[in-house]
């Protein structure tokens, strides 16, 4: 294991180690926005693998794999968050995770799994890490920011012990060492509190705000619109009705005193406009319901502001059609 | 409110900043003292629903023709504002505008040199600073062209000729008095191929950071821009007395 400064210097000691510029990532689409950054920082090039309700497709892993084959260039790793996807809120199944590996086992591709939500499930518990199921090809980084503490900035490499000493130094020219005293204080933590107990509240705190936030879209959603429905961490992705663009909209939904995340910050080919992230961790579920109604309020007078205006057949519309085309929608089978 | 409270301020009363940011209203009071604005039209969203959008739209464009500027009513830094040079993309800039505000300016677009004039009174009636050219590298002065590093070049003062730039600040101090403002305020304007001065709107609070307009203008103009705040807030001062 390499304690690092979080997840995300984790993700960007994997990135400094791996990629030279012009290589290829593969990801989910969408997939994390801090991710895109790191592997963009690294010039690298993200080629995106749909997921639907049951997480990352391998036929279209397979596909994917093929195709960067063809092009001549080389894909480095397949960089997941195979449980309680963010941003899209699904979960790879059982199944698929043993074709995941195999699939990429054979293509010699390395699979950075990356798991931040695994211990915020609400329904049971969360299929076994990708991890546990191969040591070699398997990179595995998670963080105590949603499980303690985001601001310790305390997060682990599980590395394949042929490059372990890799991260070790590339981490020490970086930072030479993460906080002991964030370390110390976490280990107090685990070793002195009654951590798995909090765990059990969280999960009940994120259960209710889910149950909440799902009861409310159903109810006050306009037609056409669709969410996954997340069996554990913090994200709900929703697909607009056609034509919405959830940056457009942006300006409208500020002033009426409501945010989300564009779906566009999730793709690192700007496509994603017809989708955004719903987060349900914070608010109580009375603010949630309340978010929700001036949610569907603002998109209900962008339809209407459509409608009146008719087909836009600028090349406005045609790159929505596009951005529809190409992203898929989790969980709507 | 600070009038209320009798605290002194730098700047134009509340009346008065209120006709200068809703633009529709400021451009009747210029056009009423006949200062040269493009002409425009200014329109609720209702109404679109109300009329018919395509028989809205299609009037507006044979009344004003192409291209047209569409703009929100109110607010600033290029928001939901888009030059429109088809017809066909006016309905998404109507949209894209109505998203910032539920009333739209939709004014005829002045092909030229974008100029701001910085209009500052120390005490002897307005006095226009020397013009800021505005050099936005893909010829619109957009959100991202106002606030992106290197996508815009600026000239101070601007390259006007001698005449130009005397009926320029003319026009400036002009807007500055019709519109009933005080202290200072920064007027922008098209120079057209002509030479003839368009404006499009007036800020009462202009921006003050290092890269803003008026602090260009007052370099360009051989002032302390230190003292000449020093000035304004001593005449705001004294005004409470």
């Amino acid at each position: 294991m390499v304690v690092t400064v979080g997840g995300q210097q984790a993700l960007d000691l994997v990135a400094r180690i791996f990629l030279d510029p012009g290589d290829v990532v593969l990801a989910e689409g969408p997939t994390y926005v801090g991710a895109l950054g790191v592997f963009q920082a690294a010039q690298a090039q993200v080629v995106h693998v749909p997921m639907d309700g049951d997480g990352l497709v391998p036929e279209a892993l397979e596909q994917a794999i093929a195709e960067v084959a063809r092009s001549g260039r080389r894909a480095k790793f397949l960089y997941t968050i195979p449980t309680f996807q963010n941003p899209a809120g699904v979960t790879l199944t059982e199944e698929r995770r043993e074709r995941v590996l195999d699939i990429c086992e054979r293509a010699g591709l390395l699979v950075v799994e990356d798991d931040p939500y695994g211990q915020l499930s609400f329904d049971g518990e969360a299929p076994a890490p990708l991890r546990s199921r191969r040591r070699d090809g398997v990179f595995y980084l998670s963080t105590f920011s949603k499980t303690f503490a985001p601001g310790m900035r305390v997060g682990w490499i599980l590395a394949p012990h042929a490059v372990r000493e890799k991260l070790v130094i590339a981490s020490e020219a970086q930072i030479l060492c993460p906080s002991a005293y964030a370390q110390a204080a976490i280990a107090t933590y685990l070793s002195t509190m009654p951590w798995r107990e909090q765990l059990k509240t969280y999960r009940e705190i994120y259960r209710e705000r889910r149950d909440a936030l799902l009861a409310a879209l159903a109810d006050l959603m306009p037609a056409g619109t669709s969410w996954t429905e997340p069996k554990g961490g913090l994200f709900v992705w929703a697909t607009l009705p056609q034509g919405l663009d959830a940056k457009a909209m942006m300006p409208r939904s500020i002033a009426a005193r409501v945010a989300y995340v564009p779906g566009t910050g999730f793709y690192a080919d700007g496509t994603g406009a017809g989708h955004m992230r719903l987060n349900f961790s914070f608010p109580p579920p009375e603010r949630i319901r309340e978010g929700v109604r001036r949610l569907a309020g603002v998109m209900e007078q962008e339809l209407a502001m459509r409608q009146v205006f008719g087909a836009m057949g600028g090349h406005a519309a045609r790159r929505r059609g596009q951005a529809a085309a190409d992203a898929p929608d989790p969980g709507l089978a | 409110m600070l009038d209320l409270y009798d605290v002194p301020y730098v700047g134009c009363d509340a009346r008065s900043a209120r006709l200068a940011w809703d633009k529709p209203s400021a451009k009747a009071v210029l056009q009423e003292a006949g200062i040269p604005t493009p002409d425009w039209v200014a329109l609720p969203h209702d109404r679109f629903s109300e009329l018919g959008a395509v028989a809205v739209l299609d009037r507006i464009a044979d009344r004003l023709g192409l291209p047209l500027m569409v703009k929100p009513a109110q607010g600033g830094s290029g928001l939901g504002a888009a030059v429109v040079r088809d017809a066909t993309a006016l309905p998404a800039a109507m949209v894209g505008c109505f998203a910032y505000d539920s009333t739209a300016l939709v004014e005829r677009y002045v092909a030229g040199m974008d100029v701001a004039v910085s209009v500052v009174d120390q005490g002897d009636g307005p006095q226009a600073l020397p013009a800021v050219e505005i050099v936005p590298r893909n010829g619109v002065y957009d959100y991202a062209a106002r606030y992106t590093a290197g996508l815009t070049t600026w000239h101070a003062p601007a390259r006007l000729g001698t005449d130009t730039a005397t009926v320029v600040a003319e026009t400036a101090i002009a807007a500055h008095t019709a519109l009933g403002l005080r202290d200072l305020s920064r007027v922008d304007l098209i120079v057209d191929a002509e030479g003839r001065p368009h404006v499009l709107e007036v800020s009462v609070s202009p921006g003050m950071t290092e890269t803003s307009l008026l602090p260009l203008a007052v370099q360009a103009a051989g002032l302390d821009f230190g003292k000449l705040l020093a000035t304004l807030v001593g005449r705001a001062a004294r005004r409470s007395i």
